[in-house]
């Protein structure tokens, strides 16, 4: 790559930080060149240009300047390529946008270009935009699709599946299989079958399906557990939590998780 | 490189505490110090010692004042009825400068981000909940016990132990700062409140606190509504992004 160049990509803003009087540091997560921090001078302006395209969860349109000796580029252009606008304008939906785009963040080491992931994200984005219901299962339907590309896929047997009765099953977190109770699989988390299936269907099918599936509360909240569980034992402390911890303060609301 | 004094160099490691001060500007600092006449060195370090000893938060609206309660909660001019939610007392300045507004503030002290782990009890946003409902509490107590009960009924299924050791930042954590305002809050409010307008930033932080301000005060029946957001005044609609132009149409009004 030549010494310095002039960058054009679409991405996804993951997060900003203000820096002096009117500037941002803004992470994105491009489509080309993975993750990357812009300092996007003048964003904090009433008058700038910017606008709303570097807040978290933005799909945008981005040029900037790219030295590979400095870790900070310089942004020239942000445009929204689509604007999520129902996405901002629902609670439910910010909480879940948010942890997606932190997931994110928090997955991707800085300039390596992950194209399934930045495809995988941006889809998510986009259901949680249009969607009307059953937004909850978009969160951990997310987090095993990332943790497919990223060669930690579930190990889903449809026999094995099968094979949980009424009185439940058991999930390893060493490989994502399910397994009925008779199974000795190694990291076991023995949950209901409704759970399991859920957790089988989250793993393997695609969007549309996912967003017809309904669960009940407990299931859900069962699901959630797992999937965190699951993400957990694969990433260890690479798995974020903060934003988990302050939606937890928020709860009240609507969904549990 | 370090400065031959001892002092000028510590000088300057204490302006490199500063926000936006690196070291090159702490020197240029120290160095403009250093010519400075004896008795404005002098009134500096007098206003940086009044302001830790003098100032403090008023224990109604939080804003940062030299008595409490501050002079806008204790003035009789101002309309009670009416409380204006915002991030940071230089908001609260903002919006006075405008000479538009004459109710009553409450000043959060930041907004919620869970990317940068800030939740509602960081906040003091049930002090603001107090001030509209002062049987808010009682409320809230409720609340939590109802949902304690439901949390321990819900993880009945967890297996292992290690599955419910999942923290709970919000768990009775109150801000460390509110101990002093929270008692008092609410009790010098005579009029009831009838609106909250709620003058958060327009970005992800601001709507996701004007979300849940909005949906925690829904049940005590105020009215709860937005600054508008949308063009500035001077700015171009040709070069306005989708969201902010969008934004723009939401809230227009009549001519």
């Amino acid at each position: 790559m030549a010494q310095r160049d002039i960058i054009r990509t679409q991405a996804i803003v993951l997060r900003g930080m203000d820096y002096s009087e009117t500037s941002r540091i803004v992470t994105l997560f491009t489509r080309e060149q993975g993750k990357v921090s812009v300092m996007a001078k003048g964003a904090r302006r009433t008058k700038s240009s910017y606008g709303s395209t570097l807040q978290p969860m933005a799909y945008t349109q981005v040029v900037y300047y790219y030295k590979p000796t400095r870790t900070l580029q310089m942004l020239s252009e942000s445009s929204h390529v689509r604007a999520f606008h129902d996405l901002n304008r629902r609670l439910d939906k910010i909480k879940i946008g948010l942890r997606i785009v932190e997931l994110v963040d928090a997955l991707m080491e800085e300039e390596d270009p992950q194209p399934a992931v930045f495809a995988v994200t941006l889809k998510a984005l986009d259901a949680l935009d249009r969607a009307d219901e059953r937004i909850d299962n978009l969160w951990p339907f997310v987090q095993l699709r990332i943790a497919r590309v990223l060669g930690v896929a579930p190990a889903i047997d449809r026999d094995n599946v099968e094979a949980v009765t009424d009185e439940g099953g058991i999930l390893s977190l060493a490989n994502g299989g399910v397994y009925p109770q008779s199974a000795r699989p190694s990291h076991a988390r023995r949950a209901s079958r409704a759970a399991l299936r859920a957790f089988a269907i989250l793993a393997r099918a695609d969007l549309d399906v996912i967003l017809r599936m309904d669960l009940d509360r407990q299931t859900r909240a069962r699901v959630h557990q797992l999937v965190a569980e699951y993400m957990q034992f694969q990433f260890e402390s690479a798995y974020p939590t903060r934003s988990r911890d302050v939606i937890s303060q928020m709860k009240g609301g609507e969904g549990e998780w | 490189m370090q400065f031959t004094s001892e002092s000028v160099e510590a000088l300057v490691e204490q302006f490199t505490k500063l926000p936006t001060i690196g070291r090159k500007t702490a020197q240029r600092l120290v160095n403009f110090v250093l010519k400075m006449p004896r008795e404005e060195v002098e009134e500096i370090a007098r206003a940086l010692i009044a302001v830790k000893d003098q100032v403090q938060r008023c224990s109604t609206c939080f804003v940062v004042a030299d008595r409490d309660p501050c002079p806008i909660c204790s003035s009789e001019k101002r309309d009670r009825s009416t409380i204006c939610v915002v991030e940071e007392s230089s908001d609260l300045l903002a919006i006075e400068r405008t000479g538009e507004y004459r109710g009553l503030y409450h000043v959060l002290g930041g907004v919620i981000s869970p990317l940068d782990g800030v939740g509602p009890d960081d906040l003091r946003i049930r002090e603001l909940a107090r001030r509209v409902d002062p049987s808010f509490a009682d409320s809230e107590a409720a609340n939590v016990s109802a949902a304690d009960a439901r949390e321990a009924a819900e993880s009945g299924e967890a297996g292992p132990p290690e599955v419910g050791d999942e923290p709970h930042a919000g768990d009775g954590a109150p801000a460390p700062d509110d101990a002093d305002g929270a008692d008092g809050a609410g009790e010098d409010e005579e009029a009831e409140v009838e609106e909250v307008i709620l003058a958060v930033n327009p970005n992800v932080e601001g709507d996701t606190t004007a979300y849940y301000i909005s949906q925690l005060l829904e049940p005590m029946g105020v009215p709860v509504t937005r600054i508008a957001r949308g063009l500035p005044i001077g700015g171009d609609l040709e070069y306005a992004d989708e969201a902010t132009l969008s934004r723009a149409l939401e809230g227009r009004g009549a001519v």
